[in-house]
C-alpha cells in the first residue's frame, strides 16, 4: 500500500554477493556524511535544490490552537470545550495521536478569515475527520498541504522545470518555468507555473478538484524564508 | 472534504527570461527513424554537445519510445538484431490491420464478460528498428531460469490452476487452464496462501492482497520498458541531483530520485518499491545502479534480488539512448541487457500525466471483494450460483495475435 509505510522495514537476508554485484564504484562514504557542495545559484537564480522539511506544526492545524488530546475528540464528563477527550476510534493511539499546540502559520492573528458557510463545512469536516480526511486513505495531499506534512521533500531545480518529490505517497509535482498547456482535467496536486520576481520564485497553483478546496494559491519563495 | 466545484482558468504571463532559459534544444519530431541513426553507438565522441548550464550532459525533457518493439525476439529471427526495411513495412501493414478489430472469445460466455481490453482499445505504434528490446544474449531472449526459479514458477502456476479447477474455464479446457485439470469440487488449496507474496491475478478475493498489484494501484516499477498504455518519463536535473517522473500504466505514475553524491546504497534491511538508485557520470553517460527492491515487487519472477545497471546517453537533439543490464542470480542463469531509443516530446504540449491518482479512484478493489462476499452469502442461502464455479480472474486469452511477438 502506498503511503509513508510503503517502505516496508523487512529484514531480508540478502546475500552480500547479490547486493554488491558488479558495482565498480568504490563505496567509501558512510551514511550521514554531508552531501557534495551545492551551488547557491543556478542559471543566475537562487538554487532551491535539496531536501527540506516544514519546521512547524502546520500539519495539524494552520491556525493558532491549543494542544489537543487527539485529532478527533468527544465530550468528556464535563460539558466544557477544554475538557473534551479523544474520540473512541483514536483513543488507543494515546499521546502519539495528540495534536501539538501552535501559534499557527497564518500571518496576523493566526486565523483564516472563513466565511460563515465555509466555517460550518470546516467544523463538520473536523468532526468527521476519520471518514473525510483524504490523508487517511493515502490520497494525494494537494497543495499547499504537501508542503507542510511532517516529512521531508526534495526539490530538484532544473533549467525549465522544478520537480518536487514528497515522501508521503510518492507524491510529486512539477513547477513549470516555461510555457505549457494547461492540465486536461481536474488535478489533486494542482498545475504549478512559476516565475522569478527578483530572487523570489512566485508559483501560481491552479487547483480544481472536488476533493480539494477551490483556491488559487500564490506562493513566494525567497532565500530568506526558504 | 468536499467543496463546491467551479473552474477558474487563469492565464499566467510567464516572463520571457524564464521561458527561454539556457537550453538551446530544437525540438523536432521525426517518425520512422533510420535504423543506422537510431543504433549509432553512444560514445562521447558522437554525442551532441548538449549540456546543462553547469556542464553536464543534458538529459532533461519528456522522453518516450515512439515505436513498438517486443521485449523478446521471435525465434524466427534468430540472431538478427534489426529488421530490414521490407520486414518493418510488412509488419506495419499486418499490425495496422489490428486497429479497431473487435475480436473476442465466444460472445455471452463467462470469459467474454470477464475480458477487459481487446484491440478496440489499443493504439498501435510503428514497428521499431530492432527485432527485440533485448540486445544481449545475442538471441534477443531472456536467459534460462535457474532451477530454483523454475521450481517457484511451477509452484505458483500449480496454485493458481488449483484455484481454477472447478470453473468453466477448466471444464471447457480453455488455454488459460493449460497444465491444470477440471474437478467440480473446489480445491482445498483455496484455504492456503500462495507460495510467495501475491502479485498477480488469481481466482480468489478474500482480502486486498489477493488482488494483483495493478488492482491495488501498485504496478509502477523498474525496469520500465513501456506497455500498451504508454510510458513517458520526465527527467529534471540540477547540479548534483537528478529526478525522474514516470507516467505509466493507467494513472500509476511514480517518481524516483537518483542519488548522485557517491554515498552507498541503503542498508540491506531497507527495501523499496522502486529500489534505491545511485548514479554517477562516466564521461557522457549517466550510470545508475539500482538495488534494494522490495520482496513485494515482481519483474519476470525477480523480486528482492533484482539488480539493475542503467546507462543513459543523450545521443542527439531529440534522442536519448537507454540501456539496462538486468541480473538476479537466483532467477536467471546470466545477466541480460535491454536497449531502447527515446524521442523527446513537446514540453509545451506537456502530455505527461504527472498525477498518479489511481488510489483516489480505486473503487474496483473494494468492489471486487464485496462482490465475492455477496455472492458467497447468496449461495449459502441457496439464492445464487456457486461462486467457486465462476472465473472472474481470467482475462482474454488466445484472442489476438500480435505479429510482433
Amino acid at each position: 500500500m502506498r503511503g509513508r509505510f510503503s517502505r516496508s522495514m523487512i529484514t531480508v537476508a540478502v546475500a552480500a554477493a547479490a547486493v554488491s554485484a558488479v558495482l565498480s564504484v568504490s563505496i567509501t562514504r558512510t551514511l550521514g556524511q554531508a552531501p557534495a557542495a551545492r551551488p547557491a545559484r543556478v542559471g543566475g537564480k537562487p538554487n532551491f535544490s535539496g531536501i527540506w522539511q516544514a519546521n512547524n506544526e502546520a500539519n495539524w492545524d494552520l491556525q493558532a490552537h491549543a494542544a489537543l488530546p487527539a485529532a478527533v475528540t468527544q465530550p468528556g464528563i464535563y460539558p466544557y470545550d477544554y475538557a473534551r477527550v479523544p474520540a473512541a476510534p483514536v483513543l488507543a493511539l494515546g499521546a502519539a495521536g495528540a495534536v501539538p499546540g501552535s501559534l499557527g502559520v497564518v500571518q496576523g492573528d493566526g486565523q483564516i478569515p472563513y466565511k460563515p458557510e465555509a466555517l460550518l463545512i470546516k467544523k463538520q469536516n473536523a468532526e468527521h475527520w476519520i471518514d473525510r480526511d483524504p490523508e487517511l486513505k493515502c490520497y494525494l495531499p494537494g497543495i499547499p498541504r504537501a508542503m507542510y506534512m511532517p516529512y521531508p521533500f526534495q526539490i530538484t531545480q532544473g533549467t525549465d522545470k522544478i520537480h518536487i518529490a514528497y515522501e508521503f505517497s510518492n507524491t510529486a509535482r512539477t513547477i513549470h518555468l516555461d510555457k505549457v498547456a494547461g492540465p486536461p482535467d481536474d488535478t489533486w496536486m494542482g498545475h504549478s507555473v512559476g516565475r522569478w520576481d527578483g530572487d523570489t520564485l512566485v508559483v501560481d497553483v491552479l487547483i480544481c478538484a472536488t476533493h480539494n478546496l477551490l483556491k488559487l494559491f500564490r506562493f513566494g519563495w525567497s532565500p530568506q524564508r526558504a | 472534504m468536499r467543496g463546491r466545484f467551479s473552474r477558474s482558468l487563469i492565464t499566467v504571463a510567464v516572463a520571457a527570461a524564464a521561458v527561454s532559459a539556457v537550453l538551446s534544444v530544437s525540438i523536432t519530431r521525426t517518425s520512422g527513424q533510420n535504423p543506422a541513426a537510431s543504433v549509432k553507438a553512444a560514445s562521447p565522441a558522437s554525442a551532441s554537445a548538449l549540456k546543462t548550464p553547469w556542464g553536464e550532459p543534458d538529459l532533461q525533457g519528456i522522453w518516450t519510445d515512439e515505436s513498438d518493439t517486443p521485449l523478446q525476439r521471435s525465434p524466427k529471427y534468430a540472431n538478427q538484431e534489426f529488421f530490414t526495411e521490407a520486414q518493418r513495412a510488412e509488419l506495419d501493414k499486418e499490425r495496422a490491420a489490428l486497429l479497431g478489430r473487435d475480436r473476442r472469445v465466444e460472445r455471452g460466455t463467462e470469459l467474454d464478460v470477464a475480458g477487459a481490453y481487446n484491440a478496440q482499445f489499443m493504439s498501435v505504434k510503428h514497428t521499431g528498428a530492432r527485432t527485440s528490446l533485448i540486445v544481449d544474449p545475442p538471441n534477443g531472449r531472456i536467459p534460462p531460469l535457474t532451477p530454483e526459479a523454475q521450481k517457484i514458477a511451477a509452484a505458483e502456476r500449480e496454485f493458481r490452476l488449483a484455484l481454477l479447477q472447478s470453473t468453466e474455464t477448466c471444464k471447457k479446457k480453455s488455454i488459460a487452464c493449460t497444465g491444470g485439470k477440471y474437478d467440480p469440487t473446489p480445491s482445498p488449496r483455496r484455504a492456503e496462501l500462495p507460495p510467495r507474496y501475491n502479485t498477480a491475478r488469481m481466482k480468489r478475493r478474500d482480502g486486498p492482497e489477493d488482488g494483483a498489484l495493478p488492482d491495488r494501484c501498485l504496478t509502477g516499477g523498474l525496469p520500465e520498458f513501456g506497455g500498451a498504455t504508454g510510458s513517458f518519463r520526465r527527467i529534471v536535473q540540477t547540479p548534483g541531483g537528478i529526478a525522474m517522473f514516470y507516467d505509466v500504466g493507467q494513472g500509476q505514475g511514480w517518481q524516483r530520485n537518483i542519488v548522485m553524491n557517491g554515498s552507498p546504497h541503503l542498508p540491506a534491511s531497507i527495501r523499496q518499491w522502486y529500489g534505491d538508485s545511485r548514479g554517477h557520470w562516466e564521461g557522457n553517460v549517466l550510470v545508475v545502479d539500482v538495488t534494494n527492491f522490495s520482496p513485494k515487487t515482481d519483474y519476470q519472477g525477480s523480486r528482492e534480488n533484482l539488480h539493475l545497471v542503467e546507462r543513459w546517453t543523450r545521443t542527439g537533439p531529440t534522442s536519448l539512448e537507454y540501456a539496462v543490464t538486468i541480473e538476479d542470480p537466483t532467477v536467471w542463469t546470466r545477466p541480460w541487457t535491454v536497449k531502447q531509443e527515446f524521442t523527446t516530446q513537446s514540453e509545451e504540449q506537456n502530455r505527461i500525466y504527472y498525477e498518479p491518482r489511481c488510489i483516489e479512484g480505486n473503487y474496483a478493489s473494494p468492489g471486487l471483494m464485496r462482490g465475492q462476499r455477496m455472492a458467497e452469502a447468496a449461495f449459502s442461502k441457496g439464492q445464487g450460483p456457486d461462486p467457486a464455479i465462476s472465473d472472474n480472474a481470467t482475462d482474454f486469452v488466445g484472442v489476438e495475435d500480435d505479429p510482433l511477438q
